[in-house]
Parts: C-alpha cells; sequence; structure tokens
C-alpha cells in the first residue's frame, strides 16, 4: 500500500483526525475570497429579501472593516445560518461562521439579546417546563390570545411551527428498554427527542439495537447551538463545555456517538470550534467522535439495509435539511432510503426550508422564511407526497405544518424498513 | 459504501463524466468542495473558436494545428464527435441548437459586443446572424452593472446595425443578476411586465436583446411571455459572471445526477489517496471521511478552480493526489501575457484515455484527469472550455467504465 498526502491517525484505521477550525482560523479564511459570487447565487435569504447583502458582502468582504471596527451595520442579524454559502464556495471561506462571529460581535456590543431568543435558545428548558404537564403547555400554545400575548412580549412570531410538547416519553422508553450486549455506541438524542419528538429517538435506538450494538443515550442536554446561532456565545460557553464533558467519557471510550439531529450534530463537530475556540484534546476527541446517524449507518451498514429491508410502498419527498451540508456527506439518508423498496423518492428542489433552526421562529424574520421556503411547500402541495421526509426537526415541524403532510426523520423510515415494531409510527 | 467511480469537482468535466458513468449503470459519487466554473460560464457549446487568434470556422478540421498533447489530439475527431452528439441528445444539452450546421461554428453576440465562436448555443441566445439587418433595441435594467448595454450597441452601430439602447427599473429593487432571474421566476404575470415595457420599446423594433437574466428556472415561459407582450423577437445576451445561462447548466446536471440517483457530496476536498501499486483504492477529504473507489475521475477545474496551485515561484502542483503537472515554460520568466498562456497550458499529461501517468511510461489504471487540469491547452486563446471539457468528462467515463468490466 503506498499512501500519499497523509498523515494518518489510528481512528479505526482510516480517515485520519482533522485539525478543528478555531475563530481565528475562520476569520482568515476571508483572505481565500475571490470575489467569484457564487455564494451570492446561492444564498437563500438575499433570494428573497434586498434587506440582506448576501454572504459575501455579510461575509468576508465586511470582515476587512470589522477588524478595523468601521462598519455599523444589521446585515449579518438576517443571515439564517443555513450554512448553504459555505458549502457551495469554491475556496474553502467559512462564510457562515464569518458572519455568525459577526452577529456575536454585535450581540456583545448591544449588551444581549431580546427576550424572545432568550426564550428560543433555552429548548430544553421550554422541554422541561412543557414536559411537566403537556396536555397544559399544548392548550396554552393552541391558545390564540396567549399567543398574541407571547408575540408582543417575545417577539416570537405567531405563525411559527412551534411543535408539540411529547412529556418525557423517549425517556420513559429507554427505561424499560432491555438491551442485549453488543458494541456499545452512543445516542445523542437532544431537545428534540427528548421533549417533542420521542418517536425519533426510539426509532434511532431500536435500529442501533437490532444491527447489533448496546446503546448509551447521556442525560437530556441541550447542545446550546440556538444561542450559538444568535450570538449569544457567553451564555453558551459553560454550556457547552458541560456538554463535552458529559460526551467525553463515550468519546474516550472510543466509541462513536451518533445523533439524528443535523444540527446538534453539527454544533458538537465543529461549532465550538469555530465559535467558542475550544480546540483542546477533550473537546477534538468528542468532535471527532460525533456521526450524522445516517451517515454512520451508510458508511458502516449499508450492506445489510441493501440486504434486509421490508418493502415500504410510500412515495415520499426528501429534503436534505441545509446544515446537513456543513457535515460534507452529501445526503446520507437519501442513499439509504435508495436501498429501501417499494419506496417511489422524489428530491426537494429547494435547498433550504426557511426555518433554519430557529430563524423561522422570530416575528421579525418569519415573512423572510415563509418567502425562502416557498418553493418547497409548492413543490410538495404539487406532488402529495404521502410523506416528506427530513433530517431536521424544525424543519419537520415548519414543513409539516405549512403542507400539511406528514414528515419523518429518516431513521423512522430505516426502522419500519427494518420492521422494528417499536418504532413504527405509520401504517402501511 | 462504496461507489464504482467517484468524480471529483463539479465542473462540466466531472457533471458530464458522473452523467454518462450513470447511464452506463455504474455508481457514482461527486465529491466537491464547493461549486465549480460553471457559474461563470456564458452558455453555449465553445468547442474550438479561435486558433492562433484567428477565428475557426470548422472546429473538427481545426484540430490538426493543435498541440499533439491536446485533449482533442488526444481524442481525435471521432472520438470528439462522439462525445459532443452525445452531450447534444442528453437532458444537459437540452434546448442547445446549432446555428451554423452540425460541424460548424456560428457566430455569438456577447454582452460587450465581441463575436464568440459557438458550435450550438441555447435557441433563446443571440446569435450574430440571427440580429444583423434587424431593427434592434437593447435592455437593460437601471443599476445592473454587469451588462455593458452602451457597449453592446456602440458595436452594432460601428457595424452599421440600427440599435437604440434603453434602461428601465428592474423587477425587485436588487440590480444583480441572479436576484433580478429570481424576480422573474417568482413574479405573478411577466406578461404584464413586459406589457408595461412595451411603452418605452421604440415601436419599429425587430429584435429585442435582454441581458440572460430572464429566471433561472422559467426563462423560457418567461421569453415566450415576453415575445407574446412584446410582438418582437426576444433574444438573451448572457452577462459578466455570475452568469445566468451557465448556472441554468450546473441547475440541469444536478437535476440530471439527483435523477440517475447519483451521490452528491459537497464540501470534499480532497486530501489524499490509497493507492495499491497504480490503482487508487480510496480517496480522503479534508475532513477525514474515506470513500472507497473502483475508479476516480479528477474534475477539479485546474488553477481557475484550485484544482492545479501555483506556488510563489510560479511552480505548479496537483494537490489533490499529488501528479506530476507538466510545465512548459516558467511562469516567472515570461510577460504578463505570456504567463497567462503558460498558465493555462501547464497541467496533467495524461494517455488517450485520459490516465495520468503513474511510473515511468506506465499510467494508473484506474485515475482519469479532466478539462482545465488537463495539460497543452488554452480555453481563453482557443476559445474551447465547454469543448473539452465534455469530451474529456465524456471519453474518461467511457474509459472508466471499459475498465471496470461487467
Ligand atoms: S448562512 Fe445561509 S442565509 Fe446566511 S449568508 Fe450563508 S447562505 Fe445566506
Ligand atoms: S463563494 Fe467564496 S470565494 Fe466566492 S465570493 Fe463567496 S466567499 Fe468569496
Amino acid at each position: 500500500m503506498t499512501t500519499t498526502h497523509l498523515d494518518r491517525d489510528s481512528h479505526e484505521g482510516r480517515g485520519f483526525s482533522v485539525p478543528l477550525m478555531t475563530p481565528a482560523m475562520v476569520r482568515q479564511s476571508m483572505d481565500n475570497c475571490t470575489k467569484c459570487n457564487v455564494c451570492q447565487v446561492h444564498c437563500p435569504v438575499a433570494g428573497v429579501t434586498d434587506a440582506f447583502a448576501g454572504p459575501k458582502y455579510a461575509g468576508p468582504q465586511a470582515e476587512r472593516f470589522r477588524i478595523i471596527d468601521a462598519v455599523d451595520e444589521t446585515a449579518p442579524m438576517l443571515c439564517s445560518g443555513c450554512g448553504i454559502c459555505t458549502s457551495v464556495c469554491p475556496n474553502d471561506v467559512a462564510i457562515t461562521d464569518i458572519i455568525t462571529l459577526a452577529k456575536a460581535d454585535q450581540v456583545d456590543r448591544a449588551g444581549g439579546i431580546g427576550l424572545g431568543q432568550r426564550l428560543l435558545n433555552r429548548p430544553e428548558l421550554i422541554g422541561r417546563l412543557g414536559s411537566l404537564a403537556p396536555w397544559l403547555a399544548n392548550g396554552v400554545l393552541a391558545n390564540s390570545l396567549f399567543r398574541q400575548i407571547a408575540v408582543a412580549v417575545t417577539g416570537v412570531s405567531r405563525d411559527a411551527p412551534l411543535p408539540r410538547f411529547a412529556g418525557q416519553r423517549f425517556r420513559r422508553w429507554l427505561k424499560h428498554l432491555s438491551q442485549r450486549e453488543g458494541p456499545q455506541i452512543t445516542y445523542f438524542s437532544g431537545c428534540a427527542v427528548d421533549h417533542y419528538d420521542p418517536d425519533v429517538g426510539i426509532a434511532a435506538v431500536s435500529v442501533l439495537n437490532s444491527l447489533g450494538y448496546k446503546v448509551t443515550v447521556p442525560p437530556d442536554a441541550c447542545c446550546s447551538l440556538p444561542m450559538l446561532s444568535s450570538g449569544d456565545f457567553e451564555t453558551a460557553r459553560p454550556r457547552a463545555r458541560k456538554m463535552i464533558e458529559l460526551l467525553t467519557p463515550s468519546a474516550g471510550a472510543g466509541q462513536t456517538i451518533v445523533g439524528t439531529s443535523t444540527s446538534c450534530t453539527l454544533t458538537l463537530k465543529s461549532k465550538y470550534a469555530a465559535y467558542l475556540g475550544f480546540d483542546d484534546r477533550q473537546a477534538s476527541e468528542v468532535a471527532h467522535a460525533v456521526s450524522d446517524i445516517c451517515g454512520y449507518l451508510l458508511e458502516h451498514h449499508a450492506d445489510t439495509f441493501a440486504k434486509a429491508s421490508a418493502r415500504v410502498p410510500k412515495r415520499v419527498l426528501y429534503h436534505g435539511p441545509c446544515q446537513l451540508r456543513g457535515h460534507h456527506i452529501g445526503q446520507p439518508a437519501l442513499e439509504l432510503l435508495r436501498l429501501v423498496p417499494g419506496i417511489t423518492i422524489e428530491l426537494s428542489q429547494a435547498s433550504c426550508c426557511g426555518v433554519a433552526g430557529t430563524y423561522g421562529y422570530d416575528q421579525e424574520k418569519r415573512p423572510i422564511a415563509v418567502d425562502v421556503g416557498r418553493s418547497l411547500i409548492e413543490q410538495i402541495a404539487d406532488s402529495r407526497p404521502d410523506l416528506v421526509i427530513c433530517d431536521s426537526e424544525t424543519c419537520r415541524w415548519n414543513i409539516e405544518q405549512a403542507s400539511g403532510v406528514p414528515c419523518l426523520h429518516p431513521i423512522q423510515v430505516l426502522a419500519q424498513a427494518m420492521e422494528l415494531t417499536s418504532g413504527k409510527v405509520f401504517q402501511d | 459504501m462504496n461507489y464504482d467511480v467517484v468524480v471529483i469537482g463539479t465542473e462540466l468535466d466531472g457533471w458530464v463524466a458522473a452523467a454518462r458513468l450513470l447511464e452506463l449503470g455504474r455508481s457514482v459519487c461527486i465529491a466537491a468542495p464547493g461549486e465549480g466554473s460553471l457559474h461563470y460560464a456564458p452558455g453555449g457549446l465553445h468547442v474550438l473558436g479561435h486558433l492562433q487568434g484567428q477565428p475557426v470556422t470548422e472546429p473538427y478540421a481545426g484540430i490538426s494545428a493543435l498541440h499533439d498533447h491536446h485533449p482533442y489530439r488526444l481524442a481525435g475527431a471521432d472520438r470528439m464527435h462522439a462525445a459532443l452528439s452525445w452531450f447534444d441528445n442528453s437532458p444537459l444539452g437540452a434546448g442547445f441548437t446549432y446555428r451554423g450546421g452540425q460541424r460548424c461554428n456560428s457566430l455569438a453576440v456577447t454582452s460587450a459586443g465581441l463575436q464568440l465562436p459557438v458550435l450550438s448555443s441555447c435557441d433563446h441566445q443571440a446569435g450574430v446572424e440571427q440580429v444583423q439587418g434587424n431593427v434592434m433595441t437593447v435592455l437593460n435594467f437601471s443599476g445592473h452593472r454587469d451588462f455593458p448595454s452602451g457597449l453592446l450597441a456602440a458595436e452594432f452601430i460601428r457595424n452599421g446595425e440600427r440599435v437604440t439602447a434603453i434602461a428601465v427599473d428592474p423587477p425587485g429593487a436588487r440590480t444583480d443578476s441572479v436576484t433580478i432571474a429570481n424576480a422573474f421566476d417568482t413574479m405573478d404575470d411577466p406578461g404584464a411586465w413586459f406589457g408595461d415595457l412595451s411603452a418605452v420599446l421604440p415601436g419599429d423594433t425587430d429584435v429585442l436583446l435582454v441581458p440572460a437574466v430572464l429566471g433561472s428556472k422559467r426563462h423560457r415561459d418567461v421569453i415566450a411571455a415576453a415575445t407574446r407582450a412584446l410582438d418582437c423577437t426576444v433574444l438573451e445576451v448572457p452577462t459578466l459572471p455570475p452568469c445566468l445561462p451557465g448556472i441554468r447548466l450546473r441547475n440541469a446536471c444536478e437535476r440530471y445526477i439527483h435523477e440517475q440517483a447519483g451521490t452528491l457530496r459537497r464540501g470534499f476536498r480532497v486530501a489524499g489517496m490509497d493507492a495499491d501499486q497504480d490503482r487508487v483504492r480510496s480517496v480522503t477529504g479534508s475532513t477525514g471521511q474515506t470513500i472507497d473507489v473502483s475508479a476516480v475521475i479528477l474534475a477539479t477545474g485546474g488553477v481557475l478552480m484550485g484544482g492545479l496551485e501555483v506556488d510563489s515561484h510560479g511552480k505548479i502542483t496537483e494537490p489533490a493526489m499529488g501528479l506530476d503537472a507538466c510545465q512548459t515554460q516558467p511562469l516567472s520568466k515570461v510577460g504578463a501575457e505570456q504567463a497567462v498562456d503558460a498558465l493555462h497550458r501547464a497541467g496533467i499529461e495524461t494517455d488517450e484515455d485520459f490516465r495520468p501517468r503513474h511510473s515511468g511510461s506506465r499510467p494508473w489504471q484506474n485515475l482519469h484527469v479532466t478539462g482545465r487540469n488537463l495539460a497543452h491547452w488554452n480555453p481563453g486563446a482557443e476559445i474551447s472550455a465547454e469543448g473539452v471539457a465534455i469530451v474529456s468528462g465524456w471519453l474518461a467515463a467511457e474509459a472508466a467504465h471499459r475498465e471496470l468490466g461487467s
């Protein structure tokens, strides 16, 4: 064997450890910009509003002046953080991260963020409150008078696709689960599964179990992404550190940490370093252990799905969420779904559904988010699939609310294809 | 997961290679660090427009004058023709027409008023012969800097044509090509918008030339609506980059790859490979993922797109696979104009199946190099960018397919 160009690490004998990108490296990447405008072409927000100058301007271009404190701008706040610009840039400019760092500076200067965003930034807290009495919380959220008051006080959009509280159903299910011994894997469930979307977690653990893994689920905690992407770094910092400590036992034992939320896993993989500068050994170990669940399954178990899938006679529309692009793994869920017999897959022609995390929840940004997502919702209305499939939770809630078509995580379909009844969420 | 072929890069040569391999039943993954140079392409299939500064009428006949190792010489006229015909009949070439017949160039109108030899182009793109002798109006959107309509009109007038230039406000508040195209894609009734335009359009207009920004998705419908509303011929002229015609072609490529169940991994910059003697086994990206492969096509776009790197001494290297780059002239020793030419002509030398040398005279068995990565051609001086991309991409795909066996 000859190997060119690589210093490989012993990581499963394949791949190698990549140094994490820190804020200094993010900022420096502006020098790679050749002003080719490719990012401008693809930015979904700049495509629908003139109020946002677009990634090239808000990113590398404005950055030159930011370092000498010469810009006074509102532009970066309108960026949704979708990451599409970074994924299309031919020159490795970390555009989204440059803009997010600029947002954080602005937040700092303004002395913090508003109440609405602060609320949105605490999905686990809202989730826990809701979990105490989901029936009461759901009733209150459904009540339009309450929502109107909430809009006025918090700035959270009245029409935002708020999910329904599910209580602690995933954790309760997990408590009663008996697992066989097997290779260990860690499943990072995230706020969405713990409070709103328990079926996704149940499907994930069931699929992993049936592939022979013994699954560890760390205690319920938030990765702090909403805080990071809205620029509230200081509140996020200690929480992110705690999160790393929580995952260190798994990473240290050489386990892979898989997650069903593309944005949470992306945060753990690269955003702690890019935004908070966490590039120490412990943080790197965790970052390198984390993998999107479908990426992991495709890499290690594609054969099983190719052989052992049951028919799933559904017409589905797959929408790869924007945040998946930051993983640089393409659309592994799509490749897995293509192995399932009986399924007919149509692809979303949109690069973003508009909601981009919590962006579409903000009252001011909601109209932009709706415009960004319009083409996807129209495509769904035209083709009327049985199901929409999407890896990211806020996108699912948004798509389901806007289109009226049920929206599932790919792992739920894979659980179905493996005939796992515990993860079953739709009928043939 | 492994793939029969990994195509590295989203240049036209990469899209073509991937599309062809998928048609041949191979599994394909396109892995690319970002988007490629189709965003700058003015549309049209430029095969061989100039030789030693002189316009070329018959590109196939012209190839004998090219360097022995020019990609077209490696291909030969017959295989070149096979590749270009494939493109013409594939969904990627949908809407392209030969104005000068299958083997002859016609001249396309460019935004600077220059006439560019092109083998085929989209039917709604302005050709010189089509517009000559007609009463023309050139439309520009106020504030749109990427379309020098004055230059275009002046050039026509210099040639004795009757031309008026008019400017109107663009739909929407922004004045860049992409935003204007978005506005046309999403406006309720483009016919009504052009209906309003008829108030300022000189009444004797036969042909309206518009910047090629009438949408990125439904531009055909918009152009048809404009033709109906104005009752004259409406033709597009490509703008300066970013260029909608190139972006539309890129979108068509991506759609086709998805339809054919190909895989697209963005953000994948090759950091190295594992090889077993003269066979590549896997490629690894800069974020640490490894993809197992049976064959690799390196379509990373040459110096322009970072597929080849130039250091401060003018030395050219191929960063992904560590291939030897051939440099006919040292960049530091020549003047600016020659330096650009030398930069273009530098690249990877290959055999007729576009396989680079491994050691001695032996080629890599399952590695192919295409497009701007190849040595001994200059897309700017020859006006041959799309032709070489399609020919080398298609032939590399054919070779990889043959090599993979059944
Ligand atoms: S992250 Fe998304 S919204 Fe923000 S500049 Fe980039 S493409 Fe535009
Ligand atoms: S795509 Fe990258 S290089 Fe091109 S303008 Fe945007 S940031 Fe600059």
